[in-house]
C-alpha cells in the first residue's frame, strides 16, 4: 500500500465509523476520535494516555436495575482504534487475556477494529520493549497491521474482520497472520520469569520506594495494563432505579483494601495500611500475579509510569534492582 | 458468554436475632431453577447485595444438606449491613456465587478436626457443625473452640445444647459479665498444655490479630504448617479474581481462598 492509499483508507474508515487515532493537540500526542483524516500522526511515539480508555472505560454500567429486575445491556459502538504501536498491541493482547471471560470487554473487542503499525518508540530502551519483527505478529491481537517500509506499507491481517474491511476498501494485497495466542513457542518471556523468581529476595526495595512514592496513582492511570476496579451502585432518579457500575481505581488509594469494622483514629481497618504495602502490591500484581495466572507480565515496558511519576520513580531501575536479587 | 456480574434474587424467609448486632437470615432463591441448582461446600462464601447498596462477601453458615434455603449471619458493621438489618421477611436481596474454595474436606477425611473461631469468624463453622451433627461430614471428631467478647455477644448459643451432644465445644469470653461461669481470656487459653494434636487438622477463623497467637499455640503442640487452615476476609468486588481488591501475595482470596493452608500464607507480609 502506498502512502496515498493509506490516507484514502483512513478517509474510508472515518466516513463510516468512529476512528480513534493519535493526533497532536497543543504539542501533546493524544488518542482521540478523528475529525480530519489528515491529522493522524503515524509515529513510534506513545501517546501519554493509551487506548485503554476505549477498551476499558473509566466507568461503565454492568447492568441497570429497577423494581422489576435487572437488565444488562452490553453495547459498544462500531469503532476503529488506529495507529497502535507493537508496545500498545501487547497491552491490548494482555487485557484480552485478563478479560477473556468478561462479556463487557469482549463485546467491545467484537465491535472494535484494531489497527497497528511497526514504528517503535525510539531510544527509551525500556524493559520488555522490542523492535518490530514479523514473527511477533502471530502473538498480538490486531485486525490490520501496517509494516512501515521505505517504499510504502506491507499490509497484514490478523482477523477475518480485518480481511473483510480491506476487501471492501479494495485492497487485495495483504498477508494473513493467524493469531496463535500471546505466548511464544520458545516459552514464557525469560525476563518475566527472572523477575518472578527474584521478586521476594530484596524486600528493602519497598521500604525505599515507600519513602518516595506519594500515592498519587498517576502510574496506574496511564498504565495500559492497570485495570483494578471498584463496583458500586449508582441510584437513578426513579424510585428503586439505578445502575451497578464498574469504575477504574488504583491500588494506591487508601480505600482500596478497606473493610467494614471499627474505625481507629478516623480510619477504617485496611489490609494495605501504608505506602510500602501499596507500591509493593502494584509491582506484585504486575510481576507475580499476572505471570502466575496468565503467563504474561502486567507490563509492556512502555515507560508511561516513569514519565508521569512526580517523584521520579523509574520502573526500569526498580526491575533491574529486583533482578539483582538478594542484598548481602 | 456467562455474565458473572448478574445476580440472582433471593427472598428472606426468616430472620432470627442472634445478638444486638448480628441477625441470622434465612433466604430462598426466587426462581425454582436457582433453588435446584444451588450447592456449595463448607467454607464458601456468597456475594450478597441490595440494589442501590452494592454487595459484600458473606460466609454461608447453613447445612449443605438443606439446599432449598441458605443462611447467613450478618453483623451490622457498615452501610450495606445496616440496610440489610432493616429488611423484613419477604424482602428481596441479590446473590452471586458461591465463590472460592471451602475447607479441605479431602485432607481432613477420617481425621479429627479442631475448629478455632473468634468473634464473627466463628459463624462460618456452623455449616460444618450442622452437617457433622447430621452425620454428613468427612471428619472423625470435631472439637470447637470459640472465643468471644462476652455472653451477650455469643452467637448460636441456643443451639449449643444440641451441638454438645456430638461435638466438644469450649468457650472463652475475653470480657465476660458477672454471671459468666466459663473460661475467661483469649481462645488460646482453652488449649491444655499437653493437648495432643496428632492426626488432627485445625481450621482457624477470626479477626486478623487472632491468627498468629493461635497458630503459635498449635505449632507448640506439634502441628505442622500444612495441617493448619485459615479463612481470610478481604474487601471484594468481582468474586472471580479480576478486580485485585482481595489479592494477597500471589493469591486471590476470592478465587484461590478464602481458605488457605498456613504453609501457603506464613511468609506473605500482611496476609494476617
Amino acid at each position: 500500500m502506498t502512502g496515498k492509499q493509506l490516507r484514502q483508507f483512513i478517509e474510508y474508515l472515518v466516513r463510516q465509523n468512529i476512528v480513534w487515532a493519535p493526533q497532536r493537540v497543543n504539542g501533546e500526542l493524544v488518542m482521540e476520535p478523528l475529525d480530519n483524516p489528515k491529522e493522524v500522526e503515524l509515529t513510534g511515539e506513545l501517546p501519554l494516555h493509551s487506548f485503554k480508555k476505549i477498551l476499558v472505560p473509566p466507568k461503565e454500567a454492568l447492568f441497570s436495575y429497577a423494581p422489576s429486575g435487572v437488565k444488562a445491556e452490553i453495547k459498544s459502538p462500531a469503532q476503529v482504534i488506529f495507529g497502535l504501536t507493537v508496545v500498545d498491541l501487547k497491552a491490548v493482547t494482555f487485557l484480552n487475556q485478563i478479560f477473556a471471560r468478561d462479556p463487557y470487554f469482549q463485546g467491545r473487542m467484537k465491535k472494535t477494529l484494531i489497527i497497528g503499525h511497526s514504528l517503535v518508540p525510539k531510544g527509551t530502551g525500556q524493559f520488555f520493549s522490542e523492535n518490530f519483527k514479523e514473527e511477533i505478529l502471530e502473538h498480538l491481537k490486531f485486525d490490520i497491521f501496517f509494516g512501515v517500509a521505505k517504499s510504502g506499507y506491507c499490509v497484514y491481517t490478523g482477523s477475518e474482520d480485518g480481511q473483510r474491511v480491506l476487501d471492501d476498501f479494495g485492497c487485495k494485497n495483504y498477508e494473513h497472520i493467524e493469531y496463535v495466542g500471546p505466548i511464544k513457542e520458545t516459552g514464557k518471556d525469560p525476563q518475566m520469569l527472572k523477575i518472578r523468581e527474584k521478586f521476594y529476595e530484596d524486600e528493602k526495595i519497598w521500604a525505599d520506594l515507600g519513602q518516595r512514592c506519594i500515592e498519587c496513582g498517576k502510574c496506574a492511570i496511564v498504565c495500559p495494563c492497570c485495570f483494578c476496579f471498584d463496583v458500586f451502585d449508582q441510584p437513578g432518579l426513579g424510585t428503586g432505579c439505578g445502575e451497578r457500575c464498574r469504575q477504574q481505581t488504583t491500588c494506591f488509594y487508601s480505600d482500596f483494601s478497606e473493610v467494614a469494622g471499627l474505625e481507629i483514629a478516623g480510619e477504617k481497618p485496611q489490609f494495605l495500611p501504608d505506602t510500602v504495602s501499596r507500591i509493593r502490591f502494584w509491582y506484585e500484581h504486575k510481576f507475580v500475579r499476572c505471570p502466575d495466572t496468565i503467563s504474561l507480565p502486567g507490563c509492556v515496558g512502555c515507560g508511561r509510569c516513569t514519565a508521569v511519576c512526580p517523584v521520579g520513580i523509574d520502573i526500569k531501575e526498580n526491575l533491574q534492582r529486583i533482578i539483582k536479587g538478594r542484598v548481602k | 458468554m456467562l455474565n458473572s456480574y448478574i445476580p440472582k434474587f433471593a427472598k428472606i424467609i426468616n430472620i432470627e436475632h442472634q445478638t444486638a448486632d448480628v441477625k441470622l437470615f434465612t433466604f430462598a432463591f426466587a426462581e425454582k431453577n436457582d433453588r435446584v441448582n444451588f450447592s456449595f461446600t463448607h467454607g464458601q462464601f456468597l456475594m450478597l447485595g441490595l440494589l442501590g447498596q452494592g454487595e459484600a462477601a458473606f460466609d454461608i453458615c447453613s447445612a449443605k444438606t438443606r439446599p432449598a434455603s441458605f443462611q447467613l449471619a450478618i453483623r451490622r458493621a457498615g452501610g450495606l449491613t445496616a440496610k440489610l438489618h432493616e429488611l423484613k421477611i419477604g424482602e428481596r436481596v441479590t446473590v452471586r456465587g458461591p465463590f472460592g474454595n471451602g475447607w479441605p474436606e479431602k485432607i481432613y477425611q477420617g481425621k479429627d478436626l479442631i475448629l478455632i473461631g473468634g468473634g464473627t469468624g466463628f459463624i462460618v463453622f456452623r455449616s460444618l457443625v450442622l452437617d457433622y451433627l447430621a452425620g454428613k461430614s468427612a471428619a472423625r471428631k470435631i472439637s470447637l473452640f470459640y472465643g468471644c467478647l462476652n455472653e451477650v455477644n455469643m452467637l448460636f448459643r441456643h443451639e449449643f445444647p444440641v451441638w454438645k451432644k456430638k461435638i466438644s465445644l469450649e468457650i472463652a469470653c475475653a470480657a465476660p459479665g458477672k454471671l459468666w461461669q466459663g473460661a475467661t481470656g483469649l481462645v488460646t487459653s482453652l488449649f491444655k498444655p499437653n493437648q495432643d494434636f496428632a492426626d488432627t487438622i485445625a481450621l482457624v477463623v477470626g479477626p486478623p490479630a487472632m491468627y498468629r497467637p493461635v497458630i503459635a499455640e498449635l505449632k507448640k503442640r506439634g502441628m505442622a504448617d500444612q495441617d493448619i487452615f485459615v479463612s481470610l476476609e478481604r474487601r471484594m468486588y468481582c468474586g472471580i479474581g479480576v478486580c485485585q481488591h482481595c489479592a494477597i501475595g500471589p493469591y486471590y482470596v476470592c478465587k484461590d481462598g478464602p481458605v488457605f493452608s498456613w504453609a501457603q500464607l506464613k511468609d506473605i507480609p500482611g496476609a494476617v
